[in-house]
């Protein structure tokens, strides 16, 4: 858009968004109290029956999971919040497209148009001003604004000012600017923040790299049974990382409260093939942040979910350095052991069973001999690794090639840490977000 | 239980008293060299060679080889390929190393070869797995490097656990075998 034309009225399609999100609101509210009231009579029934605190702990999210399945409002509820969900990326569709329309050399020249766009429209200049800002100031904490006061500030004392003065004026003007932004440009703002919270999870990754490591080529990949047992196991370690945030707490969460953080184990997990025990830890406590929110009726918390994040993100991190180190330092027998453990489980969940038995010898066509790990019930030859140093023999890449039921199982360090540190960074996250309650 | 195993083979002396040298004694049994951790097994090779199996990689260790070379000529070999490809074939005679060749998966060289002494073959088979390993190995996630130590071993003895189908009877410590560890026990014990 030119410079010197009036600003256009905001498109219609953002209105109806925020109506939308409003009466998503209310309705989450309204099943949000009758949930309670429902648990809290639950609650006074198992805080009769039970004295051990552990066995409270055990019962609470079965009884919330109950809940999740059996309460028609609640799901209504979730199915109205993931359509608003819908109506807002479409609203943003439609401004993407807007913004193509008035902009056409968007189209024509691609992102190598933005600068161009940006230096010449003054409300996307605004914006994308507005953005850093909010990059800079999660990026440092918000220590940004205070250097940049500072630096003013010392130019200002050298022409004379008070240098006390000058910083505070010079801070009043940055948190001004803050508010502004805020006001004017929210969402600029809010990614621009999101974007430094995401610079900051990258720097936590890092710390976890100790024994990482490419697989060997010729690993099964998961199948679909194992995909699901691994989202199953990311909403148990959720709803168990709930549990004890309320054990510590002392305090029973609510159903949203557990419907959020289990949900956000199963997002976490969606991040396994990275191995990325911080990834998986930011993306676990911001979705977890963001789905307590809608399912307890609060207004929906960009800043929670960028905390929670980049909680999540740090202690997944130690969690992953710490089974990745651990793992890789056992003996050669322990790990031996310790990828059979996993083949063997792998076996379970495909729906097989490993046979007690260790397998005898199994022929090649080269007449040498191969000796697999694990023969299953189906009649499957399972090998297994562990570690970056493994790799196939000779005769077991020949039982690779000629042999339609030899199944390569190859488990890396980073495997175990990303195990610990999802749980882990999982439960800092639930942990904080109990406190701001 | 994978191939994470090790033997050592004898020439000069009859089964006997290289048992008795071991502290083993026979059970009567054939079997499976598979069956259970940990086994040992035995049989007197027609080439005079006596070779005792077992299940335990740490077994068959360069200690132990010196110690039966004062029996005789002893050639012990030690190999994994479950974790770190590791491979070792040692020769002894009368409690003295003659030669050495070790293997592990060094992620920043997959040829590593560790050679002392003049070991049977090693120059031929150098040759020809280095040059699998470089056409094929290292881009497919292969460790050829692995089955020197092996054939090392095999030139010097006539045996390969992998091209063997001989018969081999069941062996015991005297006074039977310790008890088995739980998975948890061995997983977080001594390393």
């Amino acid at each position: 858009m030119a410079g010197g034309q009036q600003s256009r009225p905001r498109a219609s399609g953002w209105d109806q968004f925020r109506a939308r999100v409003a009466q998503a609101e209310a309705d989450a509210r309204r099943a949000a109290q009758q949930a309670t009231q429902t648990l809290a009579a639950a609650r006074q029934r198992v805080e009769r029956a039970v004295v051990d605190p552990r066995v409270l702990a055990a019962v609470a999210p079965g009884a919330a999971i109950a809940q999740i399945i059996r309460n028609p409002e609640v799901k209504r509820q979730a199915t109205a919040v993931v359509r608003n969900g819908q109506s807002a990326v479409q609203a943003m569709g439609r401004g993407v497209v807007q913004t193509l329309v008035e902009n056409p050399l968007l189209i024509t020249n691609g992102v190598a148009a933005v600068p161009t766009v940006v230096a010449t429209n003054p409300k996307m200049r605004n914006q994308a001003l507005a953005g850093g800002r909010g990059a800079q100031d999660a990026f440092t904490f918000g220590l940004g604004d205070r250097v940049y006061a500072g630096g003013s500030a010392l130019y200002d004392a050298a022409s004379g000012k008070d240098l006390g003065q000058a910083y505070r004026d010079r801070m009043e003007i940055e948190r001004e600017r803050d508010r502004y932004d805020a006001e004017h440009y929210p969402v600029a703002r809010t990614v621009g923040q999101v974007t430094g919270t995401a610079g900051q999870i990258a720097l936590l990754s890092p710390v976890q790299a100790i024994a990482g490591g490419a697989r060997i080529a010729q690993a099964a990949p998961l199948v679909g049974r194992e995909i699901m047992a691994l989202g199953a196991a990311g909403a148990t370690a959720g709803v168990a990382d709930q549990a004890v945030s309320d054990l510590m707490a002392w305090e029973l969460g609510s159903l949203g409260d557990y419907a959020g953080s289990a949900l956000g184990g199963v997002a976490g997990v969606t991040t396994a093939k990275t191995g990325n025990a911080a990834l998986a830890g930011s993306v676990s406590g911001a979705t977890a942040s963001l789905l307590q929110d809608a399912f307890n009726g609060r207004p929906i918390s960009a800043d929670d979910a960028r905390a929670a994040a980049l909680i999540g993100s740090s202690f997944g991190a130690l969690g992953g350095r710490v089974g990745r180190k651990e793992s890789n330092e056992l003996n050669g027998l322990q790990k031996q052991r310790l990828g059979e453990w996993v083949s063997r489980q792998r076996t379970f969940v495909r729906g097989d069973e490993t046979l007690p038995h260790d397998p005898t010898a199994y022929k090649l066509p080269s007449q040498r001999n191969t000796y697999p790990d694990q023969r299953t019930r189906r009649g499957i030859l399972v090998e297994s690794k562990f570690g970056r140093g493994a790799r196939l023999s000779r005769n077991q890449t020949e039982a690779a090639e000629t042999l339609s039921n030899y199944r390569v199982d190859a488990t890396l360090p980073q495997d175990i840490g990303f195990a610990v540190g999802l749980p882990v960074g999982l439960l800092s996250a639930d942990l904080w977000l109990h406190g701001r309650e | 239980m994978g191939l994470m195993c090790s033997w050592v083979a004898v020439r000069g002396v009859a089964k006997g008293p290289l048992l008795e040298a071991l502290q083993f004694e026979e059970t009567g049994e054939q079997g499976d060299l598979w069956k259970g951790i940990p086994k040992y097994f035995c049989s007197e090779r027609p080439n005079g060679w006596t070779v005792v199996f077992s299940n335990h990689f740490e077994w068959a260790n360069p200690a132990r080889v010196l110690e039966l070379s004062r029996h005789g000529e002893a050639v012990g070999c030690q190999f994994e390929d479950k974790v770190e490809m590791t491979s070792l074939a040692f020769a002894a005679r009368d409690g003295e190393e003659v030669w050495r060749v070790f293997h592990v998966n060094d992620e920043k060289n997959s040829k590593r070869l560790d050679v002392t002494g003049d070991p049977p073959r090693v120059e031929e088979l150098k040759a020809e797995f280095f040059k699998l390993q470089e056409e094929k190995g290292d881009a497919e996630d292969v460790d050829y490097v692995h089955e020197i130590p092996l054939e090392v071993a095999k030139s010097a003895c006539g045996y390969r656990l992998d091209e063997d189908e001989s018969t081999f009877h069941i062996v015991q410590p005297i006074g039977g075998e310790p008890p088995k560890r739980g998975f948890f026990a061995s997983l977080f014990g001594r390393r």
